[in-house]
């Protein structure tokens, strides 16, 4: 089964980043996350625990990275 | 004495000529093996053209499937980048919208309603009419549309509520995902609640400032 990297958006969620967990190469999945953190702000969290996680690793099946949020 | 002279019958087939029956089994024969020969020119002359028309669909079908192929790979989204070396489809940037998987809004509420069902589980939160209730230590939040009021402490009768707005700049994204957005943030960091009170604009997860929101 598929790994996948997904966000919230208009659709409701687009995935990101989708990849064989097994066989994947994390380190670049990684830092196509970073580059999308550096980007819009969004960070990682396990949908599995629902915790925020610094790293992916080949454990976590799905993977939603929430946006920055401002108060008003 | 008058020579008398006797007429001979005209033959009226090459076979009559002689009275050997062969001649006429030959001249059957030729004329047998001549059609022959040419129903198996017209055949193969169909058969031909059959052929190289087969040959030539099938070599202009596959240009035309090997062109609609990379049309589509190139035209599907604008952001689509892919990473051969580790097998994943990365889509850059944080519009979504002009994408070809544009759901329909049914669709889009039943998935942002599906996400804000398995965060709220994810949580521990409970939801009471249209708001969700979280409990962080000993700290309550009270989350809303837009809208999210916390109590310090839940077990100090005298503590005040305290309530700010809320909202995910870099899109626009369905009101029950952006509740889903707050709880998860704020399960795992209660204290953003500080920086969207002070308005001090985009904070992502772990608190530190965003400031291209």
């Amino acid at each position: 089964m598929n790994a996948r990297i997904v966000t919230f958006s208009r659709q409701g969620d687009s995935t990101l980043l989708e990849y064989d967990p097994e066989t994947a190469d994390m380190e670049e999945v990684n830092r196509v996350i970073a580059e999308y953190e550096a980007k819009t702000g969004a960070q990682p969290f396990d949908m599995a625990t629902g915790q925020r996680i610094e790293k992916v690793t080949r454990e976590q099946n799905e993977v939603l990275m929430v946006h920055p949020i401002a108060g008003g | 004495m008058a020579n008398r002279v006797r007429a001979l019958p005209i033959p009226r087939s090459p076979a009559e000529f002689s009275n050997d029956g062969y001649l006429g089994l030959v001249a059957k024969d030729n004329y047998h093996f001549r059609g022959r020969a040419i129903y198996m020119m017209v055949a193969g002359t169909v058969y031909l053209f059959v052929l190289v028309a087969f040959i030539v669909w099938r070599f202009v079908f596959e240009a035309l499937r090997h062109r609609q192929l990379v049309q589509g790979m190139a035209a599907p989204r604008r952001e689509n980048r892919f990473l051969g070396r580790v097998g994943v489809i990365a889509i850059e940037g944080g519009h979504f919208d002009d994408g070809s998987q544009r759901a329909a809004p049914f669709e889009v509420t039943g998935h942002a309603q599906t996400y804000l069902s398995r965060i709220v589980a994810l949580t521990g939160a409970t939801q009471s009419g249209s708001t969700f209730i979280l409990d962080v230590g000993t700290t309550r939040f009270y989350v809303r549309d837009r809208h999210v009021k916390r109590l310090r402490n839940v077990i100090d009768p005298i503590c005040e509520y305290e309530e700010t707005c809320f909202n995910v700049p870099t899109g626009s994204i369905p009101a029950a995902e952006q509740i889903a957005s707050v709880l998860l943030a704020l399960k795992n960091n209660p204290a953003l609640f500080d920086p969207w009170a002070a308005q001090i604009g985009a904070v992502k997860a772990n608190g530190q400032e965003f400031g291209d929101a």
